[in-house]
């Protein structure tokens, strides 16, 4: 990687990245809410009728693996510290 | 009994005719009928069904089961729709679409296990025929549609609640243009660009749509009658009137109910008839006198036990003359 | 040349980057034996979220804005004040070889080999709920008093530099406007990026370049009679004046407003926007204090002070040890790092072998900075007492290196003191709210509108009366502590691998002992000045306007804080050393 590259990274790092995750953090609980009330019936919460809900499972599919990891982890106070 | 030339002289808007009701009773039989005298009017007319038994093609001694829309007679078209196989080529599509979409070799076996357990469920058989009749509506081919409806399972309950599946719908989009705002900010940040476009915002449109369609064409009262099938029986009574109850619950107008199988009062005074026979015409008169009594504003016809089976063109006239317009009072039964 | 900062500046540089090359990276292979083709949780645990692989360079920036705050600022500057700049720089440069980047490495690679989990996780599974909860309320204490020290170097600035006030507005202003331009007018981020500095940079323009607008000025709500009468000089800072509670009060609301909104809203925008002129303030100060020699800056502080200052004469001052070690907080070692250190970061670093250059490199760097802040101090023939002697000595510097004004520079610094404090505090009463609310679920205590209002109203008050270089030391010493906690819990679990553990063991109780001394040092302080109904050094402004009663008060509140923070870090310590010794003999810690 050439210096001029690796320095542009860094700015990043120091500027932008923390904001960009904080905000991929709400995003994150806001797709949460989503996930629950189209797939919730995986769950046992059903709110459309899965005939219909279906119909959305190809465009969720990516997220679902993703989803159930990141509902499923464990969260300590300590971990929002950063 | 105003029968039903009366409920298209009170109505003459009146293009769905649903019949609605446990099973075994006669429904298909006088779904049939209806059809029948509908299309003598000269009007194009679909009789829609769902029977796995296949009643229909029983009744028009066609067999029409899964064969789409098949012209019986001049004007007369009958749908019995094989609901299992709707159910799975629909599931196989929607399988195929995320293996096509996301190039995968097969489906994840938990995903596939998910979508093949709610596939069997009792409901999406309900909402696969709810389905199959919002689609028929809207084509808009028909003059007349005459509904025989499978018995009400917790599917029926989405007409009540769609409303409240509207507005669900409604946070849904919220939520995901919310969503979509922050992702995008975030890919903005970091000099990327979102490039996915939220087909689900139009799905979650779509869903809407059906689910208010179907709602609307079952209960406005304008364009559809609502009607139930009985017979001059204890349970029949009894399960009537819990229906009653459940249709006023989900906010369902009930437009008539037609009393079926009923022998002819004037049996019991016949010598040669055998006396089960005119023990049970004594019987009947009890009950029909109850029914009277706990629904007579809604009785729209009477229809009478045929001595041979329900089947065939000629035997659905008599039966449709009857419904049509009942010579009868409701009183002269009892 | 000897009598310029810049030969002992370059010394502590080369030192770092010797120990960076030869001892950090022998650490690193032989005792943690870091693998790059070990999947790290980043990849194992992908979520998209916050576990996803993310490149070293990005996160070496991100980790080092994260751990960088004023404590590398301030630190160093009492510390040269005190004892002289030898054992200052002695300790920031020694401190850093063998203490500072081993904590903030071997944080991060604990949590890397731990799954990704944090410091909390980390701590039960190693010891059990119960020394878990005493690491929590360890924290809310030591936030506490984080945000009390803060607060007053934040005001110290802002009241002895005018004009920062209106300049950090501007920073707000740009922030608040960066949220709004890139999510309801849905800009791209560049572009608003550099709308934001407009405004910031109009706003510093405009205050280094007009006089009248370089308000309020230096105890603006308080008459010079007052000052007169009780012969104060009215251009420092005293706690109890009327000034000092205008600020006291603006900060709380600003405090306040961040932890209770979303923070993509209003609290990470103004971070960005204020972070980038501070970057650009860190930087120049470096070089400024590299190319002394061609500025013709000279040293101006006494090399080496007294190694024991007698409380009763001078409050701030104890003996060398163990008071210099917690003097200098951030700049040799700090335990918030540990916290940092095992957050965000492990959850992202692409491969095991990069937890070095990121961990341990980002606090060389801060080590680089603590460097530019002794230089700084160095410099001055009569630093005022209290944190705007850093801007004075970072001005000087500057100045003479880029030949402006000294206007233009004071104001930077100004602004660089202010945000980076904001930034952190503001963080600081978030984290506080977040942990309260663990702690006390149920009770209105772990309610989001209410804890911060507790944390405000507790640090207010310390801050309002309290004596800040004595808060100071107390912050150096819980935040010590903590780092020493950290180390010991390192060596626990790489006990519990059966890995050697003296590179962290000694380090740790090091920290363990100096820290609980300074604590059992600053209670004896804090209780001895109660005790006698005095009022310690700045604090005779509030005792001459509310009387000696609330002094006192306030420093019997200090020393019980001291109290307890001795008595749960001492607790904790030992917890650590009876598990250390359990994993090292091969029993299990019963939980």
């Amino acid at each position: 990687m050439k210096i001029f590259d690796k320095l542009r990274e860094v700015i990043e790092g120091l500027t932008v990245h923390g904001q960009s995750t904080a905000i991929l953090r709400v995003k994150a609980q806001i797709d949460n809410l989503f996930m629950l009330i189209t797939l919730g019936d995986m769950l046992g919460v059903p709110i459309l009728p899965p005939y219909y809900s279906l119909r959305l499972m190809p465009y969720v599919f990516p997220n679902i693996q993703n989803w159930k990891r990141y509902m499923l982890r464990e969260r300590d106070v300590t971990d929002l510290v950063s | 009994m105003k029968g039903l030339k009366g409920l298209l002289e009170e109505n003459p808007r009146l293009k769905v005719f649903i019949y609605a009701g446990k099973g075994g009773l006669g429904k298909t039989t006088l779904s049939a009928a209806t059809s029948v005298k509908l299309s003598s009017l000269g009007k194009k007319t679909l009789v829609f069904s769902t029977d796995p038994q296949a009643s229909l093609s029983d009744v028009f001694e066609q067999n029409v089961f899964g064969k789409g829309e098949v012209k019986i007679a001049e004007n007369l078209y009958v749908m019995e729709i094989d609901a299992d196989k709707r159910i799975h080529e629909y599931v196989s599509s929607i399988k195929k679409k995320i293996i096509d979409m996301y190039k995968l070799d097969r489906l994840p076996q938990d995903i596939e296990e998910y979508i093949d357990s709610a596939a069997a469920e009792p409901a999406m058989y309900e909402s696969a025929v709810y389905d199959a009749m919002v689609d028929v509506v809207t084509e808009g081919k028909y003059d007349y549609y005459v509904f025989d409806m499978p018995p009400f399972g917790h599917g029926i309950r989405m007409i009540a609640i769609a409303d409240v599946i509207s507005k669900w719908v409604d946070k849904i989009t919220e939520l995901r243009r919310q969503a979509y705002e922050y992702g995008r900010v975030a890919a903005s940040l970091k000099r990327s660009k979102l490039t996915y476009e939220d087909e689900i915002l139009q799905e979650l449109e779509y869903i809407r749509g059906r689910i208010l369609k179907f709602r609307d064409i079952v209960m406005n009262t304008e364009t559809t009658a609502f009607l139930m099938v009985m017979t001059p029986e204890k349970m029949t009574i009894l399960d009537t009137e819990k229906a009653l109850e459940m249709f006023q619950s989900l906010g369902l107008k009930l437009t008539g109910i037609v009393v079926n199988q009923v022998y002819p009062p004037e049996l019991a005074s016949r010598p040669d008839a055998p006396s089960y026979l005119k023990k049970k015409v004594e019987e009947q008169k009890k009950y029909i006198a109850e029914i009277a009594d706990k629904f007579g504003k809604y009785v729209i016809a009477v229809t009478p036990m045929l001595n041979r089976e329900p089947k065939g063109l000629d035997t659905l006239k008599i039966v449709a003359e009857e419904l049509w317009s009942p010579k009868k009072r409701l009183e002269d039964y009892i | 040349m000897l009598n310029t900062p810049a030969p002992y500046i370059l010394l502590g540089l080369i030192l770092y980057f010797l120990t960076y090359w030869f001892y950090a990276r022998w650490v690193d292979k032989k005792i943690w034996e870091s693998d790059p083709n070990r999947p790290t949780p980043a990849k194992l645990y992908f979520d998209g979220v916050e576990y996803f692989p993310v490149s070293k360079y990005v996160l070496f920036g991100y980790q080092f804005k994260s751990v960088a705050a004023l404590g590398p600022i301030v630190g160093p500057l009492t510390a040269v004040l005190f004892f002289g700049w030898v054992p200052a720089l002695i300790w920031v440069i020694l401190g850093n070889m063998f203490i500072g980047w081993v904590q903030d490495y071997s944080s991060m690679m604990l949590s890397l080999r731990n799954e990704g989990r944090s410091m909390g996780p980390i701590t039960y599974k190693l010891l059990g709920d119960r020394v878990r909860k005493i690491l929590l309320i360890y924290l809310i204490f030591y936030l506490i008093i984080i945000t009390a020290v803060f607060e007053w170097v934040i005001i110290d600035v802002l009241n002895r530099v005018p004009g920062t006030f209106t300049a950090v507005l501007f920073v707000f202003l740009g922030g608040i406007t960066f949220g709004t331009l890139i999510f309801r007018m849905r800009m791209d981020a560049l572009l608003a990026t550099l709308v934001a500095l407009a405004i910031v940079f109009v706003g510093y323009f405009t205050v280094a370049l007009v006089p009248a607008v370089r308000v309020p000025g230096t105890n603006f709500l308080d008459s010079p009679d007052f000052f007169k009468a009780h012969n104060f000089n009215p251009a420092l800072t005293w706690p109890g004046t009327l000034t000092v509670a205008f600020w006291l009060v603006v900060l709380s609301i600003l405090y306040y407003i961040a932890a209770v909104t979303p923070m993509p809203k209003f609290l990470l925008p103004t971070v960005y926007v204020g972070y980038l002129p501070s970057i650009i303030a860190l930087v120049l100060v470096l070089i400024a204090a590299i190319f002394t020699p061609l500025t013709g800056l000279t040293i101006q502080q006494t090399p080496v002070k007294a190694l024991y200052v007698d409380p009763l004469q001078n409050p701030q001052g104890g003996p060398l040890w163990p008071i210099l070690f917690v003097t200098i907080a951030c700049g040799a070692i700090s335990g918030w790092h540990s916290l940092v250190s095992s957050g965000l970061t492990p959850k992202q670093l692409e491969y095991e072998t990069d937890a070095l250059p990121v961990g341990g490199g980002s606090m060389m760097t801060e080590g680089a900075v603590a460097l530019s802040s002794i230089a700084a101090i160095m410099v001055l023939s009569q630093p005022p007492a209290g944190a705007a002697a850093y801007v004075q000595g970072a001005t000087l510097l500057t100045s003479k290196l880029l030949n402006v004004p000294d206007v233009y520079m004071n104001i930077l610094y100004g602004i660089f003191v202010v945000v980076m404090g904001l930034i952190t505090s503001m963080l600081f009463v978030r984290v506080f709210r977040l942990i309260m609310a663990e702690l006390f679920e149920e009770s209105p205590l772990g309610n989001k509108y209410i804890s911060p209002l507790l944390i405000l109203a507790i640090a207010g008050f310390l801050a309002f009366v309290g004596s800040w270089t004595n808060l100071w030391i107390f912050f150096g010493g819980t935040n010590q502590l903590l780092a020493g906690l950290a180390l010991l819990l390192i060596a626990v679990y790489l006990a519990s691998v059966k890995k050697p553990t003296a590179y962290v063991f000694v380090p740790g109780i090091f920290m363990a002992i100096t820290t609980l001394a300074a604590l059992a040092w600053e209670t004896y302080v804090y209780g001895l000045y109660a005790y006698l109904g005095k009022p310690i050094g700045v604090q005779a402004a509030a005792a001459v306007l509310y009387g000696k009663g609330i002094v006192t008060i306030s420093n019997l509140i200090s020393a019980a804080f001291g109290a307890l923070l001795l008595v749960l870090g001492a607790i904790t310590t030992y917890y650590l050393i009876t598990g250390w010794i359990k994993y090292k003999r091969g029993e299990a810690v019963k939980k």
